[in-house]
């Protein structure tokens, strides 16, 4: 059929498949058919030009546009995966239908002049009808094979079998209007034939490259043939000018068709990866939803343990303590005193690991009623007393007797961790004083805490943050972040620095709490 | 002096709570670790004025109780001992007479029965 198109040469055409057959065969068998190619060509041109040099030159031509086309496209174009993105479609019309190309027509010119079968000022006609007939074998032939040859699943669906037949109807519909038309007149059969766009864009949208490969080989099947039937009685140059626009429309449509195609399903493809990853996103927070309820519980049975054993633990001590059971000595009792304080520790480091979790969790709890600030410190002093009965430091309170806040929880706790934390790290031989000053303030209460050797500057900055992963770092830590956690959430504030009080530096502890 | 009923799972606390009441001078009707089994023995007990009941009672809620043990424990005031700070919260306005946090000390416990036992029990 292609040759019954070569209107200038017998060995010169304006559509020549197997351009598209042999690039297919190399790029999806590999580069060792190379001589099924050469010697398809060398066949077929022996029965045009009947030359043997001719025909060698020529084959040779359509040879290493072959191989030249599918080193190229494999390089750039990523092979046969090229319509899979409309990005490398572009790249594989650049090398293959465009360039390879060039070089069959180039070989096939020159062998025909050597050969003696043109003649020299044919040359340039004879090159752009060769050059076009071989690009529009790569660009319609090439997809539909390499495509059709791939081993994807087809989708066979009722609903997709009446929607393609649905669409080579209409294809054929406008096939028999432009050939068979209502008009005679050629230029409007040819505007007829660009409503072939939408016909094959919708291939485009709906069956995926493949598909689409399919729709443009039978629209240029079909314009071929209808072409071929029907420009027969026309003048030469009318025949020519005929076929260079019908190559130039189908080589339009075909690239069109084949990047809207691939980019349509890109899309497709991103939005099903999207689905996938959204879904394995949603098993993973399911996963961790899980994990987190089992540390949950894992963390609510262990502070409850902890609070039990602490509390046995104290209850055992303070019966001890009592000496109901009969005298201690001295140093019985001052064991008596460590395990107290073993107790207690652990028992603050169970409270505040419960208190941290529970006002992350679900905010701070209402605050119970009045907490009278004097009888707090109070409390906070005996339990550090307890904690450090072996260690000598002194606490000044000037705090108004009647002074009441009313929307702070956990203010023993606070107080319990920020004195403990001013008696703790002083250094062992030094007796600290600390000095705590309350006082009403525009409505909020400002209790200050000063005394106690400071820490160096990088442990200030990083006192009252989450001791997770942090270098030397105890269950203390915890507490100083519950303080400011409670503080923040209330709307108050706490802020820490280093002064000079009587030529030394002590830690001051300046804590907001929130109006009432 | 007061009969005292104790609902704790922990046995070296109950123990403590004994040990501790009984110098005060009360009388321990009973300890139990599961709070369905003193019920089902009130017939043999002599009747509490106090039950000190844990929360946390293994897979029991101790709250979940109150209803029973307020029908069955008339003229006994109900202290729910916890370590949870929320169920300390609600427990007064669930219908305790009494809740406290865990720990706390004994000698503290001792002045709150003390206070309690002049009260009279919200239920009756």
């Amino acid at each position: 059929m292609g040759l019954r198109l070569a209107l200038l040469n017998a060995s010169a055409t304006t559509v020549w498949p197997p351009s598209g057959i042999a690039l297919a065969a190399l790029l999806v068998f590999g580069l060792r058919l190379w001589p099924g190619v050469l010697l398809g060509a060398l066949l077929v041109n022996l029965t045009t030009s009947g030359s043997w040099p001719a025909s060698l030159g020529i084959a040779s031509g359509n040879t290493l546009e072959a191989v030249l086309g599918c080193l190229l496209v494999d390089k750039f174009a990523r092979g046969r995966r090229a319509f899979e993105s409309a990005a490398d479609v572009f790249r594989f019309v650049v090398c293959s239908p465009v360039l390879s190309t060039i070089v069959s027509a180039t070989c096939g010119v020159l062998s025909l002049l050597a050969a003696g079968l043109a003649r020299g000022p044919e040359a340039g006609s004879i090159w752009t009808t060769w050059w076009l007939g071989d690009m529009g074998g790569a660009l319609v032939v090439a997809p539909l094979l390499i495509l059709w040859t791939s081993k994807e699943p087809i989708p066979i669906s009722f609903e997709r079998i009446s929607e393609g037949a649905v669409l080579a109807g209409l294809l054929l519909f406008l096939e028999i209007l432009v050939f068979h038309g209502w008009t005679s007149q050629s230029s409007l059969s040819f505007g007829i034939g660009f409503l072939a766009i939408p016909v094959v864009l919708w291939a485009s949208f709906r069956f995926k490259p493949r598909g689409t490969s399919a729709v443009v080989f039978l629209l240029s099947a079909a314009a071929v043939w209808g072409t071929l039937r029907f420009s027969s009685g026309f003048p030469l140059e009318t025949r020519i000018e005929t076929l260079v626009l019908l190559q130039a429309f189908l080589a339009v449509v075909s690239i069109t068709a084949l990047a809207v195609s691939a980019a349509v399903d890109e899309r497709r493809r991103a939005t099903e990866r999207g689905a996938g990853q959204l879904e394995e996103l949603a098993r993973l927070n399911q996963q961790l939803d899980s994990q987190k309820e089992e540390i949950r519980s894992y963390h609510s049975l262990l502070t409850h343990d902890i609070t039990n054993v602490a509390m046995a633990l104290l209850g055992l001590v303070e019966r001890l303590l009592l000496q109901v059971d009969g005298p201690l000595t001295p140093k019985q009792e001052e064991l008596i005193r460590r395990s107290n304080r073993q107790a207690l520790e652990m028992n603050r480091m169970g409270e505040n690991a419960r208190m941290l979790v529970r006002v992350r969790e679900q905010g701070l709890p209402p605050p119970n009623g009045p907490i009278k600030v004097v009888e707090a410190l109070d409390r906070a002093l005996r339990q550090v007393r307890d904690l450090h009965f072996d260690r000598p430091f002194d606490v000044r309170v000037d705090c108004p007797e009647g002074l009441m806040v009313r929307n702070l929880p956990f203010l023993d706790s606070i107080l319990i961790n920020l004195l403990d934390n001013g008696v703790r790290h002083t250094p062992r031989g030094a007796s600290p004083v600390l000095t705590v000053r309350v006082k009403p303030d525009d409505g909020t209460t400002r209790i200050e805490i000063e005394g106690g050797a400071p820490p160096p500057p990088e442990v200030v900055s990083q006192l009252f943050e989450t001791p997770v992963g942090r270098k030397q770092s105890s269950g203390h830590g915890i507490g100083l972040v519950l303080v400011r956690e409670v503080l923040h959430r209330a709307g108050g504030s706490i802020a820490v620095r280093s002064v000079r009080r009587d030529s030394q530096d002590v830690f001051e502890v300046d804590l907001l709490v929130p109006k009432e | 002096m007061a009969n005292i009923l104790i609902v704790e799972d922990e046995g070296d606390i109950a123990e403590l709570y004994r040990m501790f009441l009984e110098s005060a001078g009360h009388k321990i009707v009973g300890t139990y670790a599961d709070p369905a089994e003193a019920l089902d023995r009130v017939g043999m007990l002599a009747a509490p004025d106090l039950v000190i009941l844990d929360e946390r009672l293994g897979a029991r809620s101790g709250s979940s109780y109150l209803a029973s043990y307020r029908d069955v424990f008339r003229n006994a005031r109900l202290l729910l001992l916890s370590a949870d700070p929320d169920a300390v919260r609600w427990a007064e306005t669930l219908g305790f007479d009494e809740a406290k946090r865990k720990p706390v000390t004994l000698r503290h416990l001792i002045e709150n029965i003390a206070g309690l036992l002049n009260r009279p029990p919200r239920g009756g």
